[in-house]
């Protein structure tokens, strides 16, 4: 297998290889979202026949290809309101279809109990923050809801309350899954253990003479362990930030922008992984056939690998070649393991922290 | 009732009750204990979930050799004789016969290198497997040829393990290799596998053969699935002894699957999902006859009946459906939330995909067009009903979207999003 362009986004979040979006389409399963040269948004699709190369489709166009499930459908909807691609924007509107339970009663469940987690994390690290800039300004200690305390905290920084209020709320949405452990659990911290233990079983899995598996297993280890090493380093600087109140909202106001999107590097390191993760620990650990499926399953959720963006094909012929392969999959027994693998794919999202 | 079996009772019926992890824990609990084999009683009785959820057991020379046998083992009461299943009650007198006449120094390399392994390490196992199983099968034929008086009832049951033992590894590698769920048919590197397994069962005599393909045969839809790599021209056997062999699977299979379906149509509180899944099997099962329909001597009849009967019930159980969700479509005072019927739909998704290898496909056909029209129509109509009442019409609307996904369940996405399309103001697919 070929080195991947993962392994070279040790510190850097690599824009090109876009984003995975959760659809529950089985030919778009693994799709990523990124925006092309143009500044447009388009799918990077797998090649429906299983070949080589990738299919780039803008993402106005995605929804014409007629297999698409009510929820891709929508969830494609709300990506198109997206003004930027990132991972905490393609999760978002995932969630919120998910929500709306066009993904069924379980990832709506799902999605309930991890809005309802994270907007408790925003909260405290939003108290935090507030805290953390009252106690600098030299006020009175830390205040359970940073209600009283900010007035104090402004003094000689022009800020009034309410856009104070505004800075801590939007640091903490986007620095939340960066969390300030131990009073504020991690959600990156949460990914990374589970992708070591992912590498861990990983490592003892191969060399059963499983072929393809073995490969597989082998190259995800490697991405986990780099990912793992690279989003740590991440991680621990980011946690050292957060815990630097003042410093973040002193950013805040000269550079919100460049403040936002460097909040969101573990982000895009981690992206896909918890969801490589949860395939992984569906499959019981003394089930060899299960771990095979959940290996080849996993390997359509890498990126692709760069040489083959080479073999791309755009617009209409990505659409064509989705319909051909479609349409040449007449015997019923393609389209019920088709229908069985969206059932999947649908309880795999209750599986997920959405 | 003794105390001690009372006590069992009431333990077993709590562990029941227990949800998957604390199930788990206790399962591990008990084998950390010295005396685990009294308190396997305990976890016996929950079998079923043990091979649903395989948490990692402390890997045993019995675990290790009873591995191959896996496939054919079956509960002391299911057990028919005659059949090509080991019941789990022989499995005591085959561990102790093969660990009495294994060589001695075997048996202890055997316990050091699994001392402290669970099977979560499928490397050990398999290396272990590797010495172990080619011995103990030499050791059961041995026995077999000569002291067969010893084994006493298992004796039937050793020389299905003999034959499964000797191709021990190829055995559980393809096993290990074939997909977790149930398959409809063998296609590339699953075909090639299961025909190196027949090719090495083959070895031992057909009936080593036709008890390989019996226990593949189960792992797929229908064992019909197993006739087209079982008549491939690469297993070294006779044409007839081969045909023989599958002449009689199909025959099985067909009066097996006739008896499933008259009991099907005749219990109306068989599930959608049971029938659904039926109906797949059955049809997977003729295509597979189908494919190989020259080579055999099939009863035609029997077949032509048996699609017919089938059809009948992918009919009876998708008008059912149809009937009973619809009731509950209706329905705005959210009394049964609609995502109950979620299994239901799908196994209407499932008949509908085989409803053209149905004999009564255009009959289907028609059934579920009637349906997509009175279905969207009392969509529509629920809208207007909650728009009267003052009530959200956003499609995000919990109880709104449960009714798209109802629809998209039924009759497919295109239906639903083009619905969805229709009522959001969005252009509609091209």
């Amino acid at each position: 297998m070929s080195s991947r362009k993962a392994a070279s986004t040790a510190h850097r979040p690599d824009h090109d290889t876009g984003v995975v979006v959760p659809f529950t389409t089985p030919q778009f399963t693994g799709a990523r979202l990124r925006a092309n040269r143009k500044g447009r948004f388009e799918l990077m699709l797998r090649n429906p026949a299983g070949g080589r190369g990738v299919y780039l489709v803008e993402l106005e166009v995605a929804h014409r290809f007629s297999a698409i499930s009510l929820h891709d459908r929508i969830l494609h909807a709300e990506l198109l309101k997206l003004l930027r691609v990132s991972p905490r924007g393609v999760r978002l509107c995932a969630r919120r279809v998910a929500l709306w339970g066009a993904a069924g009663q379980g990832a709506r469940l799902a999605a309930q109990a991890a809005a309802r987690e994270e907007e408790e994390r925003v909260t405290q690290l939003r108290d935090h923050l507030l805290d953390s800039l009252s106690a600098a300004a030299g006020g009175e200690g830390p205040t359970a809801n940073g209600a009283a305390q900010p007035r104090t905290a402004t003094a000689g920084r022009g800020l009034d309350e309410r856009t104070l209020r505004r800075a801590a709320e939007e640091i903490a949405a986007y620095g939340v899954g960066i969390g300030l452990p131990p009073a504020i659990p991690s959600f990156h911290a949460e990914t990374l253990s589970r992708i070591a233990e992912l590498a861990d079983a990983l490592d003892g899995w191969g060399g059963e003479g499983n072929g393809r598996s073995d490969e597989i297993a082998v190259e995800v280890s490697r991405l986990a362990r780099e990912t793992h090493a690279a989003a740590g380093r991440e991680l621990e600087r980011w946690q050292r930030e957060l815990a630097d109140g003042p410093a973040l909202f002193a950013r805040w106001q000269t550079d919100r922008a460049g403040l936002l999107d460097d909040l969101q590097i573990c982000d895009w390191l981690l992206d896909g992984w918890p969801d490589r993760c949860a395939l992984w620990n569906a499959a019981p650990v003394t089930d060899r056939a299960c771990q095979r499926a959940a290996l080849k399953h996993i390997a359509k959720l890498l990126p692709p690998a760069i040489e083959t963006e080479r073999e791309a094909c755009d617009g209409d012929e990505a659409i064509d070649a989705l319909r051909r392969a479609l349409r040449e999959s007449t015997d019923w027994r393609d389209e019920v393991r088709l229908a069985e693998i969206l059932e999947r794919q649908e309880a795999l999202r209750a599986e997920l922290p959405a | 009732m003794t105390n001690r079996q009372a006590l069992l009772a009431q333990l077993t019926k709590a562990l029941a009750a227990t949800d998957d992890a604390k199930f788990r824990a206790v399962v591990a609990v008990i084998d950390r204990q010295p005396r685990h084999h009294v308190l396997e009683l305990l976890i016996a009785p929950h079998r079923p979930r043990l091979a649903r959820l395989k948490p990692p057991r402390p890997l045993t020379f019995h675990r290790v050799v009873t591995l191959p046998l896996e496939a054919a083992l079956v509960p002391a009461e299911d057990w028919v004789p005659g059949s090509y299943r080991i019941p789990r009650s022989h499995l005591a007198p085959l561990h102790s016969a093969m660990r009495e006449r294994l060589d001695p120094e075997l048996v202890d390399w055997v316990d050091r290198m699994l001392a402290g392994k669970t099977t979560a390490d499928a490397g050990v196992e398999r290396a272990v497997g590797r010495r172990l199983w080619p011995a103990a099968a030499e050791v059961l034929d041995g026995l077999l040829a000569t002291g067969r008086k010893s084994l006493g009832e298992a004796a039937v049951s050793a020389r299905l393990a003999a034959h499964l033992l000797a191709i021990g590894e190829r055995l559980v590698e393809t096993f290990w290799q074939l997909p977790p769920q149930s398959i409809l048919c063998f296609s590339g590197e699953e075909r090639r596998a299961a025909i190196e397994l027949l090719k090495d069962a083959a070895q031992r005599g057909t009936e080593s053969l036709a008890l390989v393909a019996d226990l593949l045969g189960a792992r797929c839809q229908s064992p019909l699935a197993i006739l087209e790599p079982l008549l491939a021209g690469e297993i070294s056997m006779s044409p007839r002894d081969k045909r023989e062999c599958a002449d009689r699977v199909a025959e099985a299979c067909l009066e097996d699957l006739g008896g499933e379906i008259a009991a099907a149509l005749a219990d109306e509180e068989t599930t959608p999902q049971a029938a659904a899944e039926l109906v797949l099997r059955v049809m997977s099962g003729l295509e597979s006859l189908s494919d190989v329909a020259t080579k055999l001597d099939i009863d035609r009849h029997a077949v032509r009946q048996l699609t017919r009967r089938t059809a009948e019930l992918a009919e009876q159980v998708t008008r059912r459906v149809l009937k009973q969700i619809k009731q509950s479509f209706d329905d705005d005072t959210d009394g049964v939330p609609l995502y109950n019927y979620e299994k239901a739909a799908r196994a209407v998704t499932k008949i509908r995909l085989v409803a053209p290898k149905l004999v009564i496909a255009s009959k289907l056909d028609d059934l579920l067009r009637c349906a997509i029209e009175r279905y969207t129509s009392a969509f529509d109509a629920f809208l207007a009903r909650r728009r009267e009442r003052g009530a959200s019409t956003a499609l995000e609307e919990p109880a709104i979207m449960e009714r798209l996904r109802i629809i998209e369940l039924l009759f497919g996405s295109p239906v639903a999003v083009s619905l969805w399309e229709r009522h959001s103001g969005r252009r509609a697919a091209i």
